[in-house]
């Protein structure tokens, strides 16, 4: 069977029993009074999923906050979650994952309601702080303006004796980082007075958004300080697998923030049915994937790659990603942030760079091919900037023999020809040489014109009166022959436009200007419906030192096996013909 | 699709959105919102990636893209870019891990020398 893998968070109610000043749910964190239980959307959401191939391989719940709901609604969540886990091991360990605990996000205001429930089923506890602890007590306060810090820590101490794994995380603002030194020692008293597993702690940096005006980010340039400093004060401490490892690990490349579209795999699910991409998105209409009530999986999933892949194309891709060696890790970051700022890169974007650096990342010093991969996947971009050139090591590039024969340029380059259809004008190149292919639509009623530039009639020849303008028209169907029993395309026609005709033709100061209209006509029955055709242009004094060169040199030959002259594929169009 | 082309213009339009299908997997309905979509907006452009269609108005002000979700389904090309000017092809590149780079050329076309035309006798 094949399954897709996502990460859920669910959300069983909005309400929060705090109050943080700074909050990004703001008047949200009321229940919202849905008529569905905490159990009921998950248990319907869950099955939902799996009956279309979908299997959260975790599951965490978050809020609002987890422990206001009542110890019933809490106990039955937490029992669902750990039954599925058991029910669904083999294909979770199938997809490559590990089975967890039942996990909740929670601010440990109310822990003690539920403690019985988080030791008889191991619950897995993230709790978020602020440090310094003593801004803890200013920003995160009760709904009745109380302060929370000491029940909290006395809460955590009622998790001493029980397995589960128990961490905290902490956000970092302008108003945090200028308390740096305070926020060191209040990270070693939790180590050594708490059961918090502090080498399990990590911190975010704190970006602008909802927080009432209150905090603000800090710099580009503080994140480095910040990060060096905390590296300072432990490495090679008790605590320095955190510092080097779960600390930072959000900046990581293993973190939704990096992934090349999160929409394939991250979701947060409301008790009334709404999923949003994460916490970030949440009540955000640019994240909101639908509800699972109301529609299909199938369109829950593709509102999500679509969305995640809009927000991505907001601003336009920066071109020193583009150079940077460590894009294949870091994508650009997260589309929310990005956006919210008006930005076009992490907003932690020099902070990865040191991280990657120290963790001993390798830079990708040749990423074109990684770049390319990625604005393929991710990118409404012009693909054909970013092609990669072709790489050979043991002989010359079609390109490096161009350049050092010069009397190969005009049978390559991109200014010799301009074919001009009605009001469009396309500049010929290369077909073998060309990074993309231009296929136009001609009808009975375009008026069609080559414009070739004077100075090719003279090009590597010693008679221009004997010269000419060299056109070839192939059809798109196939046709298998010869010695080497090789494919190629059908040839139709070949005309060939002596000088004469073109001096006494229309022509400007730089172009010969030769009308193919009729050329083009007269051979409308021969032309593929469902193939493109070909119409190549040169002269026939560079056809000929094509040919020549092709019999002197191995490695053009094979390079320039396939007709190299400009060209343009095209359809012809005619009603009669349709019918 | 429902549209029968009664103009040039239209017909050029129909059988653009008729090619996409030989690279894209699309419906009935989706090639109609394509059409109807490049008819609206005289300066949109399509961008198709590895599993979708991105339909970008390109008006100001801008307008959201609309998104169709679908699969490349001809190995030999990266991308599509569509507009009502042109059609372009994106040729598959090859990873430089793998035997090479299938270039922007059509799949074939040499006369591999050039006495099979018969029009060459003024050389």
């Amino acid at each position: 069977m094949n399954y897709k893998y996502i990460h859920l968070l669910y959300v069983p109610t909005m309400a929060c029993n705090m109050c943080c000043k700074y909050c990004y749910l703001e008047d949200n964190t009321v229940d919202d009074g849905t008529k569905y239980k905490p159990l009921e959307t998950l248990e319907y959401a869950i099955k939902k999923f799996k009956d279309n191939n979908v299997i959260p391989f975790n599951i965490s719940l978050h809020g609002g906050e987890v422990t206001t709901l009542s110890k019933n609604d809490f106990y039955d969540l937490i029992k669902f979650i750990s039954n599925y886990y058991n029910d669904n091991k083999k294909i979770i360990c199938d997809g490559g994952f590990k089975i967890g605990n039942p996990h909740i996000k929670t601010n440990m205001y109310n822990l003690e309601k539920h403690i019985d429930t988080i030791k008889e089923f191991n619950v897995s506890i993230s709790g978020s702080l602020d440090l310094p602890l003593s801004l803890h007590d200013e920003y995160r306060i009760t709904k009745g303006n109380q302060k929370t810090l000491k029940k909290i820590l006395d809460n955590i101490a009622l998790l001493k004796d029980i397995p589960n794994k128990k961490k905290v995380s902490a956000t970092i603002f302008k108003e945090h980082y200028n308390y740096i030194d305070e926020i060191i020692e209040d990270i070693k008293f939790l180590h050594k007075n708490t059961c918090l597993d502090m080498n399990d702690f990590n911190f975010m940096i704190g970006f602008d958004y909802n927080s009432n005006g209150i905090l603000h980010h800090i710099t580009e340039k503080e994140q480095i300080e910040f990060y060096n400093r905390m590296h300072k004060e432990f490495d090679g401490t008790d605590l320095d697998y955190g510092v080097n490892g779960p600390w930072f690990d959000e900046f990581g490349p293993e973190y939704c923030t990096n992934c090349y579209n999160c929409g394939e795999k991250f979701f947060l699910l409301e008790k009334n049915g709404d999923i949003y991409s994460c916490v970030r998105g949440q009540k955000n209409p640019n994240y909101y994937y639908g509800n699972i009530y109301k529609n299909s999986v199938e369109e829950i999933l593709n509102t999500a790659k679509t969305k995640i892949f809009i927000n991505h194309n907001k601003q336009p891709l920066n071109e020193e990603c583009t150079k940077c060696g460590y894009l294949y890790l870091c994508k650009t970051g997260c589309p929310f942030v990005k956006n919210n700022y008006n930005s076009n890169k992490s907003y932690t974007c020099q902070l990865q760079q040191v991280m990657y650096k120290d963790r001993n990342f390798l830079k990708d010093e040749f990423n074109d091919e990684f770049v390319y991969e990625y604005v393929k996947k991710m990118r409404l971009e012009d693909k054909d900037k970013y092609i990669p050139s072709r790489k050979q090591t043991d002989y010359s590039t079609l390109e490096e023999l161009i350049k050092q024969d010069k009397n190969l340029k005009y049978i390559y380059d991109n200014d010799s020809f301009i074919l001009k259809i009605d009001n469009q004008e396309y500049h010929l190149g290369s077909q073998i040489i060309k990074k993309s292919r231009d296929i136009i639509y001609i009808t009975p009623n375009s008026k069609i014109e080559i414009w070739m530039k004077k100075n090719m009639i003279n090009e590597m020849c010693d008679y221009p009166e004997n010269n000419s303008l060299y056109i070839m028209l192939l059809s798109g169907d196939l046709v298998t022959y010869g010695d080497e029993n090789r494919t190629k395309q059908r040839h139709i026609a070949t005309h060939q436009i002596y000088k004469g005709v073109l001096d006494n033709g229309k022509q400007d100061d730089e172009y010969y200007v030769y009308n193919i209209k009729n050329m083009i006509d007269n051979y409308k029955s021969e032309y593929s419906f469902d193939k493109p055709n070909n119409i190549f242009f040169t002269t026939s004094a560079l056809r000929d030192y094509h040919y020549t060169k092709q019999k002197n040199n191995a490695y053009y030959h094979i390079q320039a096996i396939n007709l190299p002259f400009q060209n343009i594929e095209f359809y012809y169009l005619d009603k009669e013909l349709k019918k | 699709m429902n549209k029968e082309p009664e103009t040039y213009e239209e017909l050029i339009r129909y059988k653009r959105c008729v090619d996409l299908t030989i690279h894209y997997d699309l419906s009935k309905e989706e090639l109609d919102k394509i059409y109807n979509y490049l008819a609206t907006y005289p300066k949109a452009i399509i961008i198709g990636n590895d599993n979708s269609l991105t339909l970008n108005a390109n008006v100001e002000p801008k307008i959201q893209p609309e998104v169709i979700m679908t699969k490349c389904i001809d190995g030999s090309i990266d991308g599509v870019k569509v507009t009502n000017d042109s059609f372009k092809i994106i040729p598959h590149y090859v990873p430089s891990s793998s035997s090479g780079y299938s270039g922007g050329s059509s799949s074939n076309n040499n006369n591999n020398n050039n006495n099979n035309n018969n029009n060459n006798n003024n050389r």
